[in-house]
C-alpha cells in the first residue's frame, strides 16, 4: 500500500526535477526573486532619486521685486533657476517650468504692519520634479521668513531663541530587531503564499491535465494500483514542490533582507534582521496545512482540463483568488479576530504576521492551523474522487 | 483464486477452480457489457451495447471495428479504466468492475492512447511498470533486461522515452506491457508505426505468448494481419458484436475473397446507407 505511493511519488519526482518548467518555478524563481528585486528596484530608486535630486528646476518667482533677496536666496541656493513665464498655472502643466511662487504686490507694506502673508507655492504633484522643486521653494522661503523674525528680533535687541522655545523630536525605541521583523512581517506571509502556489501549479497541471495530453494517464490506470495510492502518490509530489519553492524563497528573502542591511545604506542604521526560532516553528507549522490546500485545489481544477494550455486558464484564476487575501499582510491595523481566523487565505497571511512580530496568540495559531487543515482535508478528499470519475479521467 | 503473476512460463491459472465456480475456461469474457455516456449536446449515447465474447488460453481473439465503434470503450471496460452500466467484465474468472486491481494484474493492456513517460529513460519506464505490478527492484531489472533484449532495445536503455523513434516507442510499449508477463493481453494496434522487421518481432513476439498459453485480444486496421495471427474475430459495429467467428467463418459467410472484404461486406451497407 504504502510501497506504491512511495513508487508513484519516487517516479514522480524522478520525471519533474527533468522538467525545465519544473525547476524553474520550484528552485530557480524562489531563489532569484528578491535578489534581482531588491537590486533592481533599488538600482532603480536610486538612479531615479539622484537624477531628480541632483537637477536643477525651473521656477518662476511672480513679483519678485515686492520681497527683495528672495530672488538672490533662490539663485545662490544652487539647486533652483528662475525663468519667466506669462501663465503660471499652464506653464507648470505643461512642463515648461517646475514650480512658481506667487509674490503678493503689497508683500513689504504688509510685513511692515505686521500682518501675516500667505505665500502660496504652484506645483504639480504628479510630477516629481515639480514635486521637488516645490519643496526646494519651501525650504528656501522657510529661511527666509527665518531671517525676517530674526531680523525683527534684533531691531528689538531680543534673543533669538525667544522666537524658538523648544524643538520636537521623535525618537523610534523600536530595537533594529524589531523594525528588521516589521519589514518582514509584511512581505513574508505573502511570499509564502505566493511561491507556495506557482511552485506547486506547474506541478499539478503536470501530473494531471499533461498526463491526460500525453495519453500516460491510460497507462497508468490500466496498471493494478489503486487510483487513491495514485492520487496519493502525485499529491504528495505537487505538496513536496509547494514546500521547496516556499522554503527556498524564505530563505533567499531572509539572506537578501540581511544583506542589503548589513551592506550599509540608510537601512542597516534602523534595521537588523533576525527571526527567532519561535517564528520559523509557527511558519512551518502553518505551511503543511497552506500548501496541502494548495497542492490539493491546484490538482482537482487542472484534472478538469484536457490539456495542459487549458489546466492554465483554470489555474490562473485561482493565483488571484490567493494574492488578494494574501495581501493583508501590507495592510497595518487589520488584526486577527475570531472571523478572520477561519477565512482562507487571509487567515494564513496575518497569522505569519503576527508571528514575524513575535506576537503568539495559541488560540489564534490552533484555529488557523485547525481551519486550514480542514480546508485541506476536503480539497484532499475531492482530489480523490476526482480520480475516481471515468468523466474526469476520460473527458475525450 | 491462486496468485497469478508467476515466473514466466507457468500458467498457473487453476483453470478447475474456475470450473467449480461454473465458468468455462475462459480468461477473457464479457457478458453482455454495456456502456452509456451522457453527453452534453446528443443526451444519452451508448458507446457499446450489450456485448458478449470469450477468449480461451492461448487464443487470439481479433477486435475489429471502425473508429468510434466501441471497440476502445469495449476495451477499456476489460481493463478496469470505465465500469460498465450494465453487465460484467471477467479476467480470469474476476469480476473487473468488483476487483479491479486484482483483474488488472492478470493483464497486460495496450492501446493507441497509452503514452509512455517522456522523461523517464526507456529502461525507468519498463521497471517502473514492472514494480507497480509487484514485481520487486531486482526481478524487475531483469525482466527489464530481458524484454530489452527481446525488442532490440538494449543500446536505447538509457535513453529517454520522448527522443526514442515512433517505432522504438512502441517497442517500449509493448515491453511495458508485458513486464510482470500477464495471462491475459490486450493489444490495440501494437505494430502500428513499427517497420516491417519490428512489426514481425512484435507479431512473432504474440504468436510465441499464444503458445504459452496466454489469452490476447488483438486488434488492428491491418486486415491481413488480423487473418494471418487471429484464432477468431469479433466485429463491433455502433456499439454492437454484429459478427463473431474464425476468420474463415466470416469470409464464408459474406462471401468475400479474404478479411478485407468480409469486414467492409459487415459493415459496409449500414456505412453506405448513413
Amino acid at each position: 500500500m504504502l510501497r506504491n505511493v512511495k513508487l508513484v511519488y519516487q517516479k514522480e519526482i524522478l520525471d519533474i526535477i527533468r522538467d525545465k518548467r519544473t525547476i524553474i518555478s520550484m528552485i530557480v524563481i524562489p531563489i532569484l526573486l528578491f535578489p534581482l528585486i531588491t537590486v533592481g528596484f533599488s538600482a532603480l530608486m536610486m538612479s531615479v532619486m539622484t537624477k531628480t535630486r541632483g537637477e536643477i528646476q525651473k521656477v518662476v518667482v511672480v513679483n519678485g521685486e515686492a520681497a527683495p533677496g528672495l530672488a538672490d536666496a533662490i539663485v545662490s541656493s544652487g539647486k533652483l533657476q528662475i525663468a519667466e513665464t506669462d501663465s503660471v498655472e499652464a506653464a507648470i502643466l505643461n512642463a515648461e517650468i517646475d514650480a512658481a511662487v506667487l509674490i503678493p504686490s503689497d508683500f513689504q507694506s504688509r510685513l511692515n504692519s505686521y500682518d501675516t502673508v500667505s505665500v502660496p507655492i504652484l506645483f504639480d504633484e504628479t510630477e516629481s520634479k515639480s514635486e521637488f522643486a516645490s519643496q526646494k521653494l519651501r525650504n528656501i522661503l522657510t529661511d527666509y521668513r527665518k531671517e525676517i523674525v530674526e531680523s525683527r528680533l534684533k531691531s528689538r535687541g531680543l534673543e533669538t531663541a525667544l522666537a524658538d522655545p523648544f524643538q520636537v523630536k521623535t525618537q523610534n525605541v523600536a530595537s533594529k530587531e524589531k523594525m528588521g521583523s516589521f519589514m518582514l512581517s509584511m512581505f513574508l506571509p505573502y511570499i509564502i503564499m505566493i511561491l507556495g502556489v506557482t511552485g506547486a501549479m506547474y506541478t499539478a497541471m503536470d501530473l494531471t491535465a499533461g498526463e491526460k495530453e500525453r495519453g500516460t494517464m491510460e497507462t497508468i490506470l490500466a496498471s493494478p494500483i489503486p487510483r487513491w495510492q495514485l492520487a496519493t502518490g502525485k499529491f504528495l509530489t505537487v505538496f513536496t514542490t509547494s514546500v521547496v519553492a516556499t522554503v527556498l524563497a524564505l530563505i533567499s528573502l531572509t539572506a537578501t533582507m540581511a544583506y542589503s542591511v548589513s551592506a550599509g545604506g540608510a537601512m542597516s542604521d534602523n534595521i537588523a534582521i533576525r527571526i527567532a526560532p519561535a517564528s520559523v516553528l509557527v511558519i512551518v507549522l502553518m505551511m503543511i496545512p497552506t500548501a496541502s490546500l494548495f497542492s490539493a485545489v491546484l490538482m482537482s481544477i487542472s484534472l478538469a482540463a484536457k490539456t495542459y494550455k487549458e489546466a492554465q486558464s483554470y489555474t490562473t484564476p485561482f493565483m488571484v483568488v490567493v494574492i488578494l487575501p494574501s495581501m493583508v499582510s501590507f495592510i497595518p491595523g487589520i488584526e486577527l479576530t475570531a472571523i478572520l481566523s477561519v477565512v482562507p487565505f487571509v487567515n494564513i497571511s496575518l497569522c505569519l504576521r503576527e508571528a514575524m512580530m513575535g506576537n503568539f496568540n495559541p488560540l489564534h495559531i490552533a484555529i488557523i492551523f485547525a481551519s486550514t487543515a480542514v480546508y485541506a482535508a476536503i480539497a484532499i478528499f475531492v482530489a480523490h474522487r476526482l480520480f475516481e470519475r471515468e468523466s474526469v479521467l476520460f473527458s475525450n | 483464486m491462486g496468485e497469478g503473476g508467476g515466473p514466466r512460463g507457468s500458467a498457473d491459472f487453476p483453470i478447475d477452480h474456475i470450473a467449480r465456480r461454473g465458468y468455462y475456461a475462459a480468461m477473457i469474457e464479457t457478458r453482455n457489457i454495456t456502456k452509456v455516456f451522457e453527453d452534453k449536446k446528443r443526451g444519452q449515447v451508448v458507446a457499446v451495447n450489450g456485448v458478449s465474447f470469450k477468449v480461451m488460453p492461448g487464443e487470439i481473439f481479433g477486435l475489429l471495428g471502425l473508429n468510434g465503434a466501441g471497440k476502445t470503450t469495449t476495451l477499456r471496460m476489460l481493463a478496469g479504466l470505465m465500469k460498465p452500466n450494465s453487465g460484467q467484465a471477467y479476467l480470469c474468472g474476476i469480476d473487473v468492475a468488483k476487483e479491479p486491481e486484482k483483474a488488472k494484474a492478470k493483464l497486460g493492456f495496450l492501446t493507441g492512447s497509452t503514452g509512455l513517460y517522456g522523461r523517464l529513460k526507456a529502461r525507468e519506464m519498463i521497471e517502473y511498470f514492472g514494480k507497480l505490478h509487484g514485481l520487486d527492484s531486482k526481478q524487475a531489472s531483469v525482466q527489464t533486461e530481458q524484454l530489452m533484449e527481446m525488442f532490440n532495445l538494449t543500446e536505447f536503455a538509457e535513453t529517454r522515452c520522448d527522443k526514442l523513434s515512433t517505432g522504438n516507442k512502441q517497442k517500449v510499449s509493448v515491453a511495458r506491457t508485458m513486464i510482470h508477463d500477464p495471462e491475459v493481453l490486450i493489444l490495440d494496434e501494437p505494430t502500428v508505426g513499427l517497420d516491417v522487421i519490428a512489426s514481425r518481432t512484435v507479431v512473432q513476439f504474440i504468436n510465441s505468448e499464444k503458445c504459452r498459453g496466454k489469452a490476447i485480444i488483438f486488434s488492428t486496421h491491418v486486415m491481413h494481419e488480423a487473418e494471418k495471427l487471429c484464432d477468431r474475430i469479433g466485429v463491433i459495429h455502433r456499439g454492437n458484436l454484429i459478427a463473431i467467428g474464425t476468420p474463415a467463418e466470416l469470409e464464408e459467410r459474406t462471401g468475400a475473397v479474404d478479411m478485407d472484404d468480409a469486414f467492409v461486406e459487415l459493415v459496409g451497407h449500414d456505412v453506405a446507407q448513413r
